[in-house]
């Protein structure tokens, strides 16, 4: 496979234009956000700084409409906030032919379940394997105009629905990730979004000091204190009760945290949370967001920790932080996220019991 | 009775100096006593007998050194000849004091807790009935206390705001009128409110510590509180939190027939005096000239989550269950807290069932509050 076709244009979609290209991909580029593709016609391509450097890398098809990036590609990597999923998915329905495979980098909680929802209601015949993965491939930041800075390329959990296409999917992903783990199922994938638990502690604990301050604390390292890290903690455990429930074992936060290469080996053996984050080398320097409607509530609120909490809920599991953490986040930003966000009716698996999700994650 | 009544303070802390203090500096008769296991806490003025209590903005009070007339462990020293006994101390520390004072009450005394948090009043009330107190006392709360300010030193108390308004209710309710009548001697800006469910919903404490905690708990601990908690804590988001709580806290009033004041209406009321000013809670509070150097609390252990949850939040979360009111901001509240100080504060609460009231209706509950037990 030669053609890669990338849809987003935020830091991922960068990171992962300029590096697959640089790996030898011909990368095809398209964004809702037409701004975005402009700037990067402009200036010649995406300017990628990591540990070797900085280059100028020129990107094969700047694409002008959606259906010309999907044309012939055998793998559609979607890189967008969960928020977009769904744009993504209404304009690709019409376009997505049999043999292609779609991947959401990342998926956030329920994302593949999401996005082939809405497949079948716009009545998409073709068989199309939906992808995600747990997290995004690249811890990346844009840091200018069409130039993007990778610290570190992540090794992610992949899984497809239906999940017995698991083995021909997870081929097709590692000839251009290699590495990473292939998961059983989405549910596997969706409960493993370790980014969630990590921030939507952190945004209400630290609401105060984020609104007040415009952000200027380090938000891992100063933002998450022993207290801070009780509480993600505590959303690691009612999240890995979920797990087990529906009949496997999940990575607590730090033994993922340090999988990832996230964090120092002492880390990963102190089991404590609080340390793992405080000996996260790349994300010593992250500053707090400037304001609570970040992506660390926006997003990892109604997409995250919500669809977990409708889970535990299907599946007779309690979340009591987790649906405080909900509650307080709903309040704040003056949204139900309980109903803008990704319910049972949303994923497609309202009022199934556990043997029917898991069949239909399996199945499709 | 004088016509200034003689004072006991019961407790040693931040409160209780200020008490003593001001009401010395205002000419009463003033003993203090504190519990023998935390007699440290008045080590510094066992000789002396002096406070210094030292005024820092506009409350309205003077300053001055206080020479109290007896600084004592012993309670039947402190209860001697008083008319008015205060209480205070943190609502954990209630119980042990009603105990310690029960053989040495004197008929005609007037018991308050400042504050009471809920149901303070009705636990002293009954801790005296059970350790066979014969006396003719009335026991009363206040729901809040009438002073912000701190004891800095073994000898020193500052004063930075002073309440207006403060509501004041006997349990039963029924013995309001008497307790106002000599409590108007002391305090002359207190009013009388309906009964101990008023003045136990009204203690805006639990509504606004915890939230403001929560919200800036990695701020606290990280920089050990080197932030003004209400002028930098209290942003337009963690004062919604706030005040979804309040609205909680108001709609279980009026299942019991109250109307209660909004958080926004009671500072003004209480602190308008010295200029606290705005027309809505986040303004209010973030710019009340008394809280102008009240910094954070150093560690989130501290009577903001250990004593207002305990003791306000989750018997608000128990009158909800009784009355079928939701409660799900104070509930998300109460969770978070547990967990980020790694305490069930549910299983610490003075909430109906502690208070011995778990099964009452709300029309019964009503009645006692009244009326009291057993009538």
């Amino acid at each position: 496979m030669r053609t890669v076709t990338v849809l987003g244009g935020g830091n991922g979609a960068h990171a992962a234009a300029a590096d697959l290209t640089l790996k030898g991909f011909s990368v095809k580029l398209f964004s809702l956000s037409s701004q975005v593709l402009d700037l990067i016609r402009q200036l010649g391509g995406i300017t990628l700084i990591d540990d070797c450097g900085e280059r100028l890398v020129p990107i094969y098809r700047v694409c002008e409409q959606l259906p010309e990036a999907l044309e012939e590609a055998e793998i559609v990597l979607i890189i967008v906030p969960a928020l977009a999923h769904a744009a993504y998915a209404d304009g690709c329905a019409p376009y997505l032919k049999a043999g292609q495979i779609v991947v959401l980098n990342p998926g956030s909680t329920g994302g593949a379940l999401a996005f082939r929802k809405i497949l079948r209601d716009k009545r998409v015949s073709a068989d199309i394997p939906v992808c995600e993965t747990n997290t995004l491939a690249y811890v990346c930041r844009l840091t200018g105009s069409a130039k993007v800075k990778i610290t570190v390329r992540t090794k992610t959990q992949f899984a497809s629905l239906p999940g017995k296409q698991a083995n021909m999917c997870f081929k097709v992903f590692q000839e251009i990730f290699p590495g990473g783990t292939a998961r059983r199922n989405v549910l596997e994938t969706s409960l493993a979004n370790f980014n969630a638990v990590m921030h939507a502690p952190g945004m209400i604990m630290n609401a105060g000091w984020i609104e007040f301050t415009k952000g200027n604390f380090s938000y891992y390292c100063e933002g998450t204190t022993p207290a801070v890290a009780k509480v993600i903690d505590e959303i690691d455990k009612e999240r890995i009760s979920i797990c087990k429930r529906i009949g496997y074992s999940s990575d607590r936060f730090v033994e993922h945290f340090y999988k990832a290469g996230s964090t120092s080996e002492n880390a990963f053996k102190s089991g404590s949370v609080y340390t793992a984050l405080q000996e996260s080398e790349p994300n010593r320097f992250i500053r707090a967001p400037e304001n609570l409607s970040h992506r660390f509530l926006s997003e990892d609120v109604p997409y995250g920790i919500v669809p977990m909490a409708y889970l535990g809920k299907m599946l007779g599991v309690r979340t009591p932080t987790i649906n405080a953490l909900i509650d307080i986040a709903s309040l704040i930003n003056q949204t139900d996220y309980w109903q803008t966000g990704w319910t049972p009716e949303r994923l497609g698996i309202q009022g199934m019991n556990l043997e029917q999700l898991i069949s239909y994650v399996e199945n499709g | 009775m004088a016509t200034k009544p003689n004072i006991a303070v019961l407790g040693g802390g931040n409160g209780a100096f200020i008490t003593a203090a001001d009401l010395k500096l205002r000419g009463h008769r003033v003993s203090i006593c504190e519990v023998p296991e935390f007699e440290n806490n008045i080590e510094g003025i066992l000789k002396s007998k002096s406070i210094e209590l030292q005024i820092v903005g506009n409350p309205g009070i003077h300053g001055g050194l206080a020479k109290l007339d007896v600084v004592t462990t012993d309670p039947k020293e402190a209860l001697s000849g008083a008319d008015v006994v205060l209480v205070v101390v943190p609502a954990f520390g209630q119980k042990r004091f009603a105990e310690v004072c029960a053989p040495h009450l004197e008929d005609g005394q007037v018991v308050v807790l400042t504050p009471g948090n809920f149901g303070g009043a009705i636990e002293f009330a009954r801790v005296l009935r059970a350790k066979g107190n014969k006396r003719e006392v009335k026991v009363a709360e206040m729901e809040c206390m009438i002073y912000s300010g701190f004891k800095s030193e073994p000898t020193v108390a500052w004063v930075s705001g002073y309440k207006k308004g403060l509501r004041v209710a006997a349990y039963p309710g029924s013995d309001t009128p008497g307790v106002m009548r000599t409590l108007l001697n002391v305090y002359a800006d207190v009013r009388a409110a309906k009964n101990v469910l008023e003045t136990g919903l009204r203690n805006i404490n639990t509504v606004v510590h915890a939230p403001i905690l929560i919200h800036n708990a990695g701020w606290a601990e990280k920089t050990k509180g080197d932030f003004l908690f209400y002028w930098d804590g209290c942003t337009p988001a963690v004062a919604r939190t706030a005040e979804a709580v309040d609205r909680e806290r108001i709609s279980l009033g009026k299942r019991f027939g109250l109307t209660l004041d909004s958080m926004l209406e009671v500072s003004l009321e209480w602190y308008g005096h010295e200029g606290a000013k705005g027309t809505n809670l986040q303004e209010v509070l973030s710019t009340n000239p008394v809280y102008a150097k009240d910094y954070a609390p150093p560690t989130l252990q501290h009577r903001f989550l250990l004593e207002d949850i305990p003791y306000g939040m989750v018997p608000m979360e128990s009158l909800g269950r009784l009355t079928g009111i939701c409660t799900p901001v104070t509930s998300a509240i109460i969770t978070l807290a547990s967990e980020l100080i790694q305490i069930d504060l549910r299983s610490r609460a003075r909430d109906l069932n502690g208070l011995g009231m778990g099964r009452l209706s709300v029309q019964t509950l009503k009645k006692v509050v009244d009326r009291g037990p057993g009538r």
